[in-house]
C-alpha cells in the first residue's frame, strides 16, 4: 500500500513543477509570436527560426503539459454515465482504463518513437529550410518525454483506484 | 540462378506520398506511375498510394521509406534537405539544370550513381519519376521593378530559392499549402511560387493575385522522385527490379510531357479570360539573383563534404551540356520565331 | 470476417467511450488492442511519424494563443463584463444573449476557422454568464458548440481548401459557394433560438425589467465606455486584423493574448496570481485538445491499417445507382461516418472515389464540394465523438455534463440536415455567388 502512495505522490510532484515549468511556455509563446508580428510588421524582416520556434513550443506546450493536465483530471470524459457513479465505480473505470488503455498507449508512443529519434539523432537532422532550427532529434524525444510524464502520471491514477478500491483511501481527489 | 519461388511470389507494396491525395498532375503521377508498376508485373507486384496525411504525413514519406514501415515513397527531393542538404541537386537549384539536362545528368552524367551513394546512408534507391518542366516566378500583388521591391515582400518561397529572396531582403513566410491561397487574398503574404500555368490555374491563384511573373529563376526544371525501401527493393527478383526502373522512366516523360503540353493552354487562358497581367522580372533583379544564388550553394557546399561532391559533378555537368545548348537550342528557339 | 472489424472497431470504441475514462486514451487504448490482433506491432512504427504531423501543424498554434486571450479576458473578469453588458444590450429580447454569442462566434469563426479554437475561446467568455443568466445548459452548450463550428463552412476554412484540393475545384469558388449556406446556418441558428425563448422562456431568458430599468442614460453609457468597449475593441481588432489581412489567424490570436494581458494591467486587475492561473489553464486545454488529436490519429492509423477506408469505399461504389440516390447514400454514409471519425480522414478516405463518379454523372463538384463541407461540419456536432462536444465539455463548468451538451446538441443537428436538404433542393444557393464574382 505505502508504495502505491509514494509513486502517486512522486507523479504528483514531477508532474506540478513540469507543469509549472510547461506553462511558462504558454507566455513565451505569446511574447515569441508577438515579437515575429512586430519584427515583419514594424521592422519589415522576419526570421525563419522565430517561425519555427513557434511551433517547436506549441508541441512543447501540449506533449510536456499532457501529464501535468492528467493530474488535474483535465483530460476530456463522456461522463453521461460516469458523472452517476459511486466513487469506487468511477475508481474501477480509472483503473482498468489505465491498465488497459493509457499505460499500455504510452508505452507503444514511447517504444515506437525512439528509432524515430534515434535516427534523426544520426543523421544530424535538421530543419529543411534555410535559417531553420538544429537538431531536430531534440523536439522529437519530447515525444518520448511527454509519454513517459504521461506513464507516471497514468501509474499514480491507476495506484490511487486501487487504494480507493481497497477501501483504504475515500476521497479520491483525482477521479 | 533463377529463383523460380522468386517469381511466382506476389508483393503488395505501399507507396506513400507528400502530395494529397490524387493531387493534379504530381500527384496522380504517383497513382500512374503504381499502376503501370502493377500492370507491367502482371500483379505480381501491386503497389497502392497513399496521399499526404493518408498513412503518414507528407513530410514524413522519407523516414517512412527509410525504416522500412512502408515501401515506397513519391516526392520531391529537394524536400529532405534537413536529412542531407545535398538531395536539392537531384530535384532543383535555383539557376540550376533545366528537365532535359538534369535528365541527362541523372541518366548519363554520372548523377545517379551519386544519388545512389547519397541515399543509401539511409537505405533507400532513388529513381527519377517525373518534372514539373522549366516553372513560373511566382504570383505577386506587388510589382517588382527593382532590388529595391524585394525589400520587405513577404513571400512563400521554400528551399533555397527562400534563402535568396532573404539575402536579397525580402521576407519570407512559412505558409502551409493550403492556407497559401487565403494568405494572399488577405494580403498575409505579397507573393507566392507555385508550379507553372496548368497547375497554378486549378489553384486559382489568378483570383487573388495581380501580377505573374517568369521566369522561374529557382526551379528550372523540378524533378520528381520514387525512393524504394533499398532492402525492401533488392529482395526484389531482376524482372521486378528492371519494371521499376523503366516504369520510373515512363513515369518521368509522361509528366514532363503532361506539363509542357497543357501550359501554354492555360496560360492563355489566364493573360485573355482572367486578365492577369504577365510580367518579367528585371535584368538586375535577375542577375542579383544569381549572384546570391551562388552565395547560398557556395554555403552550403563549404559546409557538407557530400554536397561538395555532387555539386562538382553537378556544375561540371551544367558548364558543359550548356555551352552545347546555347549553340544548338538556343540558336534553334532563335531561328525557329 | 476481416471486413467486419473497422465496424467490430467503431461499436467497441463506442461502448468503451461510455464508461467515462478520458476519451484521448480511450482512443488510443482501444486503437492499440485491435492494431496488435489484426495486423501485429510493426504498423504503429508509424504512428509517431503521425503525432510528429499534428506537432508540426503550425495553423494550429493559434490555439493556445486564443485560448491564453480566453482565459485571461475570463480570468479577470472583462469576459463576464462583456457579456453581461451584451445581454443588457439585447437583453429586451429574449433569447438575446444566445444570439449575441451565435453573432460574435460566426465572427470568430470566419476569422479562424479552427473549430478547437473557436469553441474553447466562446466556452470560456460565455457559457459562464449563459448559465448565470438562467439559460439552460442545454440551450447554453447547444449554441456555443454550433456557433463555434462555423468556422467550418464560413470562409476561410481548412475543410473547404481541403475538399477544393481534392476535388480539383479552385478553391476561391468553394470559398464564394459556402458563403450563403453559411449565412443561411447562421440564420436558422437565430429563429431556432427565438423560437426557443418564445415557447420555452425560461429556457432562454430575457434580462429582469429591473435590471434594464437601471441600464439608461448616463449609467448605461458609463459602463458601456467601461466594460464594453475596451474588450470589444480587442476583439474586434483581432478579428479585424485577420479579415484586412494585416496578420494570419495565429498571429492575430497571439496580439490578442497580449492585447487581454494588457486590458487586465490596465484595469488593475494584473497578478501574478491571475497569470499563473491563466497559464496553467491554456496548458491544459491545448494538452487536452491536441492528446485527443493524438489518439484520433492512432484511430486512424488502425483504421486504415485493417482496411477500413477500403471497405467504406466498397459500400458507396458497389451501390452502383442512379445520380439523386447515390448523391443520398455519400452523403449518409459521410454523415453516419462522422459520427465516429475525424473530418479529414473521412476527406481522404471518401472524396477521392466520388469525385470521379460524380463527376462523370455530370453533377456539379462545386455543388458537391459545398454539400460535403455542411455535412462535415455536421460531424463536430454528432455524439459520441463530435469534437465540437469533447472541446466545450473541457471548459464547462462542472455543473454542466455531457448529457446536458448531447441534449442540447440534438435540435442543431436538425437544423443543420435542414440546411443540408435546402441546398441539395436549390444547388443556386452555391453557385449563384461564384457565378456573379466570375461575370464581374
Ligand atoms: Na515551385
Ligand atoms: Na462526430
Amino acid at each position: 500500500m505505502k508504495f502505491f502512495i509514494i509513486i502517486s505522490n512522486f507523479a504528483d510532484r514531477v508532474n506540478s513543477a513540469v507543469g509549472y515549468l510547461t506553462s511558462w511556455i504558454t507566455t513565451l509563446l505569446v511574447v515569441v509570436v508577438s515579437y515575429d508580428v512586430f519584427t515583419r510588421y514594424v521592422l519589415k524582416n522576419s526570421s525563419v527560426a522565430v517561425q519555427e520556434l513557434e511551433w517547436h513550443l506549441f508541441a512543447l506546450i501540449f506533449l510536456l503539459g499532457a501529464g501535468y493536465t492528467l493530474k488535474l483530471d483535465n483530460h476530456v470524459r463522456v461522463d453521461v454515465l460516469y458523472s452517476r457513479f459511486t466513487p469506487k465505480a468511477k475508481a474501477l473505470v480509472n483503473l482498468v482504463g489505465s491498465l488497459v488503455f493509457l499505460l499500455p498507449f504510452c508505452v507503444l508512443v514511447i517504444k515506437t518513437s525512439v528509432p524515430f529519434i534515434i535516427n534523426s539523432y544520426h543523421f544530424h537532422e535538421v530543419s529543411p529550410d534555410p535559417g531553420g532550427l538544429p537538431n531536430r532529434w531534440m523536439l522529437k524525444s519530447v515525444i518520448s518525454i511527454g509519454f513517459g510524464l504521461l506513464f507516471l502520471q497514468g501509474l499514480a491514477l491507476a495506484s490511487r483506484s486501487l487504494l480507493t478500491l481497497a477501501g483504504s483511501r475515500q476521497e479520491d481527489n483525482n477521479g | 540462378a533463377p529463383n523460380v519461388h522468386a517469381k511466382t511470389k506476389t508483393y503488395k507494396w505501399k507507396m506513400v506520398t507528400t502530395w494529397p491525395p490524387h493531387f493534379p498532375v504530381l500527384g496522380e503521377g504517383a497513382d500512374d506511375l503504381a499502376k503501370w508498376i502493377t500492370e507491367m508485373s502482371d500483379g505480381r507486384l501491386k503497389v497502392s498510394v497513399y496521399g499526404a496525411g493518408e498513412l503518414v504525413p507528407a513530410m514524413q514519406a522519407f523516414d517512412a521509406v527509410s525504416q522500412g514501415m512502408v515501401e515506397m515513397g513519391h516526392a520531391s527531393s529537394y524536400y529532405w534537405a534537413g536529412k542531407s542538404p545535398a538531395t536539392q541537386f537531384f530535384s532543383a537549384v535555383p539557376f540550376g539544370m533545366n528537365a532535359q539536362q538534369l535528365n541527362s545528368w541523372i541518366y548519363q552524367g554520372g548523377g545517379q550513381a551519386l544519388w545512389d551513394e547519397l541515399y543509401a546512408q539511409f537505405n533507400l534507391k532513388p529513381f527519377l519519376s517525373g518534372n514539373t518542366g522549366v516553372q513560373m516566378g511566382g504570383w505577386f500583388n506587388k510589382e517588382i521593378k527593382s532590388l529595391d521591391d524585394i525589400k520587405g515582400l513577404k513571400m512563400r518561397i521554400p528551399g533555397l530559392g527562400g534563402k535568396v529572396i532573404a539575402k536579397a531582403g525580402g521576407t519570407v513566410v512559412l505558409s502551409a499549402g493550403g492556407e497559401v491561397y487565403t494568405n494572399l487574398e488577405r494580403g498575409v503574404i505579397d507573393a507566392t511560387e507555385w508550379v507553372g500555368p496548368y497547375h497554378d490555374y486549378k489553384m486559382g491563384f489568378y483570383k487573388v493575385a495581380k501580377f505573374y511573373y517568369y521566369p522561374g529563376w529557382h526551379e528550372a526544371g523540378s524533378s520528381t522522385e520514387l525512393f524504394v525501401n533499398k532492402s525492401k527493393f533488392e529482395s526484389l527478383p531482376a524482372d521486378l527490379k528492371a519494371i521499376v526502373e523503366s516504369a520510373c522512366a515512363r513515369a518521368n516523360i509522361s509528366m514532363l510531357t503532361h506539363f509542357e503540353s497543357q501550359n501554354n493552354k492555360y496560360l492563355q487562358k489566364l493573360v485573355n479570360e482572367h486578365h492577369v497581367k504577365l510580367k518579367k522580372f528585371p535584368d538586375d533583379v535577375i542577375e542579383k539573383f544569381r549572384t546570391l544564388s551562388a552565395e547560398v550553394i557556395g554555403e552550403i557546399v563549404e559546409k557538407d563534404p557530400m554536397s561538395k561532391k555532387v555539386y562538382e559533378s553537378y556544375s561540371a555537368f551544367k558548364k558543359d551540356i550548356t555551352q552545347w545548348a546555347k549553340l544548338s537550342e538556343a540558336t534553334f528557339y532563335d531561328m525557329n520565331k | 470476417m476481416a471486413e467486419m472489424m473497422p465496424l467490430l472497431l467503431f461499436i467497441t470504441l463506442f461502448a468503451m467511450l461510455m464508461f467515462g475514462f478520458p476519451v484521448a486514451f480511450t482512443l488510443g487504448g482501444v486503437s492499440l488492442i485491435f492494431g496488435y490482433f489484426t495486423f501485429g506491432m510493426d504498423f504503429f512504427n508509424l504512428l509517431p511519424l503521425r503525432i510528429w504531423g499534428v506537432m508540426t501543424n503550425y495553423v494550429m498554434i493559434a490555439v493556445p494563443l486564443f485560448v491564453f486571450m480566453g482565459v485571461m479576458l475570463e480570468k479577470s473578469g472583462l469576459a463576464e463584463e462583456l457579456l453581461e453588458t451584451m445581454a443588457l444590450l439585447f437583453g429586451r429580447v429574449r433569447g438575446g444573449l444566445a444570439i449575441s454569442v451565435v453573432v460574435v462566434g460566426a465572427l470568430l469563426a470566419a476569422s479562424t476557422g479552427i473549430v478547437g479554437a473557436t469553441v474553447v475561446t466562446m466556452g470560456l467568455l460565455s457559457l459562464p454568464t449563459m448559465i448565470k443568466r438562467g439559460y439552460s445548459p442545454e440551450v447554453a452548450t447547444g449554441t456555443i458548440c454550433s456557433a463555434g463550428t462555423l468556422g467550418q463552412i464560413i470562409p476561410p476554412s481548412i475543410v473547404l481548401v481541403l475538399l477544393g484540393s481534392i476535388l480539383g475545384v479552385s478553391i476561391g469558388d468553394m470559398f464564394m459557394g459556402a458563403v450563403l449556406p453559411g449565412f443561411m446556418l447562421v440564420g436558422l441558428y437565430f429563429i431556432w433560438i427565438m423560437t426557443v425563448a418564445l415557447f420555452r422562456p425560461k429556457a432562454a431568458p430575457a434580462m429582469p425589467a429591473e435590471e434594464l430599468a437601471g441600464f439608461t442614460g448616463w449609467a448605461m453609457i458609463a459602463r458601456l465606455l467601461r466594460a464594453f468597449l475596451p474588450p470589444f475593441a480587442l476583439i474586434l481588432c483581432v478579428l479585424g486584423s485577420i479579415f484586412k489581412g494585416i496578420a494570419s489567424p495565429t498571429e492575430a490570436a497571439a496580439v490578442g493574448a497580449f492585447g487581454a494581458t494588457f486590458l487586465t494591467a490596465v484595469q488593475g486587475k494584473f497578478k501574478y496570481k491571475t497569470l499563473l492561473a491563466v497559464m496553467k489553464e491554456t496548458t491544459a486545454l491545448t494538452s487536452m485538445v491536441f492528446t485527443i488529436l493524438v489518439g484520433a490519429t492512432a484511430f486512424g492509423l488502425v483504421f486504415r491499417g485493417m482496411d477500413g477506408d477500403v471497405y467504406l469505399r466498397e459500400l458507396i461504389v458497389g451501390s452502383n445507382l442512379s445520380p439523386y440516390t447515390f448523391l443520398a447514400v455519400v452523403m449518409l454514409v459521410v454523415f453516419i461516418a462522422g459520427f465516429f471519425i475525424d473530418f479529414i480522414e473521412i476527406t481522404f478516405i471518401i472524396v477521392p472515389v466520388v469525385a470521379p463518379i460524380f463527376q462523370h454523372m455530370g453533377i456539379d463538384l462545386l455543388w458537391i464540394g459545398i454539400l460535403l463541407a455542411m455535412n462535415l461540419q455536421t460531424s463536430f456536432l454528432t455524439p459520441p465523438f463530435g469534437f465540437a462536444l469533447f472541446f466545450l465539455k473541457g471548459v464547462a463548468p462542472s455543473n454542466v455534463t455531457t448529457a446536458h451538451i448531447y441534449k442540447g446538441i440534438i435540435p442543431f443537428i436538425i437544423i443543420q440536415l435542414v440546411a443540408l436538404t435546402i441546398v441539395i433542393l436549390f444547388p443556386e444557393m452555391v453557385t449563384w455567388l461564384p457565378g456573379v464574382m466570375t461575370a464581374n
